[in-house]
């Protein structure tokens, strides 16, 4: 059951809502665009403690009442959960395969991707993108992405501190999804006001 | 070789001017104010409500000042705002049963519990051109009539306690009503979906189907059971709350008619229902709604397909003014390099064609030289 916000208490999000989702939006259409390249969010936003910045902004930006959101464990928390049902009322749901967004904290291991949705060859767009809260963006650079955007290769890194064996497992993972395209998921890793995109037309390689 | 026009951002804006020097026209003559278009015209407001999606008389009466009077254009104007609205949440279905009416007849019966309330309406004046209305004149308030708080039940209840008439549908409330303004509009599709488009389709185009199904398009038989207009209360259950609150009261039209009835062996035949909801003050509109609905449900009810009014894709995809002006006006887009490549296929065949009429005609001369020759001979 949802927690009731209790509206003391909920953050306060955008403090100029129109500009601020607009450049959020940007921010994000600028991540898909040059994927491996690490956005900012710039909006002025009060978030509810736990939930980056950049997913906080995301959410007020991209949710409302027709999507459906998954958010991780960790994220479940009465702060979070009430500040989405009230400034968006997404639909918070408990199977990924149900949820067209997926937030997933610092604090919990990534789920498997095979377990959200992905779309189908004639409707790829109804998979969920999933928004990955890291330890850090610019790690020691151990994955090479090519692909649309990318003007020739990129290096990135990501580190994740309650999940240790996330950089070596995520490879494999992704080039599954890589080769569902035109389906597959599509993904975002964020560090507070950070962001930087992964559509799943990227491929990755180890080095 | 035809050239695109130059200077056209410069036409463009000249244009715009021209329009709004022609939407104020004779600054000589009062402007019209949105008060007067809310309250003297309030039938095309209803109508810019109902086909724009939008209840608002105020915008709507915005829209018919700014659009001059188009009434397509302005639900334009109305649809094209509407996307910009945030949504707060559904309502719950409105309680038309418990409706304060102010008009309310039945073709089936003549005494029925509530009876029956001419109101204002159109349908029993001569059709005269009225010239008084040329001056203004004052207007002497009508009578009134004390209300008589006697409730008045649906129609189509009457007949369902007898168990004469199909149910009004489900009554399940967990089922969400699909939303042709959120997901495309796929087939078949579900009552409810071709409800929402019929509500805000064109009200000629339905008028014109419904007439069809009348004169043997695909015929029902149809009866109106039932036409009220009035005001009805909207409530929604906010989330904190978990009760229902009302919100605010908006004035509908809802027509109910009966059809033909169906049967098979093991059911009785019942009457079959055709349903229409328009906002404000539109009979016309909410019985070829209802027409049209009931001739939708002609598969569901095991009737062969042959009428347009019948035909689901036929109907639901051509009742969108705004998407038929669109396609319809886009024509007036330049198409020039379509065109040129149409003129040269035009010409090409002119040319091959002339070209073939000299070679016949060179043979034929030939022929005949040949022939004159041997005749000669």
């Amino acid at each position: 059951m949802i927690a009731t916000p209790d509206l003391a208490t909920v953050a306060t999000g955008f403090e100029r809502p129109i500009f601020a989702a607009q450049s959020t939006f940007r921010a994000l259409l600028n991540a898909f665009a040059r994927p491996g390249t690490v956005e900012e969010v710039c909006a002025d936003l009060d978030a509810p403690h736990g939930l980056d910045d950049a997913m906080a902004a995301i959410a007020l930006t991209l949710l409302d009442r027709d999507a459906s959101i998954w958010l991780s464990p960790s994220l479940r928390t009465q702060a979070i959960e009430s500040f989405i049902r009230f400034h968006t009322g997404a639909l918070q749901v408990r199977d990924p395969r149900d949820a067209s967004f997926a937030f997933i904290g610092n604090g919990d291991a990534a789920p498997l991707l095979g377990s959200f949705a992905m779309g189908t060859d004639d409707a790829p767009e109804r998979s969920t993108t999933l928004y990955v809260s890291v330890t850090s963006l610019d790690s020691a650079k151990t994955w090479t992405a090519h692909g649309p955007g990318i003007d020739g290769s990129i290096r990135l890194g990501v580190s994740r501190a309650n999940d240790p064996s996330f950089s070596a497992t995520f490879l494999a993972q992704w080039m599954v999804n890589h080769h569902r395209f035109p389906a597959g998921v599509d993904l975002v890793f964020t560090k507070g006001r950070a962001l930087c995109g992964l559509p799943r037309s990227t491929r990755i390689t180890a080095a | 070789m035809y050239v695109p026009v130059k200077g056209g951002e410069e036409a463009i804006l000249n244009s715009a001017r021209l329009l709004e020097e022609q939407r104020r026209g004779d600054p000589a003559i009062p402007e019209l104010t949105i008060e007067q278009i809310e309250s003297q015209l309030r039938f095309a407001v209803d109508r810019v409500m109902t086909e724009g999606a939008l209840y608002d008389r105020t915008l709507a009466a915005l829209a018919i000042k700014q659009a001059s009077g188009d009434l397509v254009e302005a639900i334009f104007l109305v649809r094209a705002y509407r996307t910009t609205l945030p949504r707060f949440g559904g309502t719950l279905p409105l309680a038309t049963p418990a409706m304060r009416i102010a008009r309310r007849i039945s073709a089936t019966f003549k005494d029925l519990p509530g009876g029956q309330i001419l109101g204002a309406s159109h349908d029993y004046t001569q059709r005269l051109l009225d010239f008084s209305l040329l001056q203004p004149h004052a207007v002497a308030p009508a009578p009134e009539a004390a209300a008589t708080g006697t409730p008045a039940p649906v129609v189509t209840a009457l007949l369902g306690d007898e168990g004469l008439i199909e149910s009004a549908g489900t009554a399940d409330p967990s089922l969400q009503p699909p939303d042709l303004t959120r997901d495309p509009l796929e087939f078949p599709a579900s009552r409810s979906l071709r409800l929402q488009n019929l509500a805000r389709g064109d009200e000629g185009f339905l008028l014109a189907l419904g007439y069809s199904t009348q004169r043997g398009y695909g015929s029902n038989h149809p009866f109106a059971a039932e036409i009220r207009h009035g005001t009805v209360v909207i409530e929604m259950v906010p989330d904190e709350l978990g009760f229902a609150v009302a919100i605010g009261e908006i004035t509908v039209t809802e027509c109910q008619m009966v059809s033909q009835f169906q049967g098979s062996r093991d059911e009785p035949p019942r009457f079959t229902r055709g349903y229409g909801l328009a906002f404000g003050h539109s009979e016309r509109k909410a019985m070829s709604m209802a027409l049209v609905d009931r001739s939708l449900r002609a598969t569901e009810l095991g009737e062969s397909v042959d009428a347009p009014a019948q035909s689901e894709e036929f109907v639901l995809m051509h009742s969108d003014n705004v998407e038929a002006s669109g396609f319809v006006q886009h024509l007036k887009l330049p198409h020039y390099v379509d065109f040129q490549a149409e003129l040269e296929l035009v010409r090409r065949m002119h040319r091959e064609r002339n070209a073939d009429a000299t070679a016949s005609k060179a043979t034929s001369h030939a022929l005949q030289d040949h022939a004159a020759q041997e005749s000669l001979a």
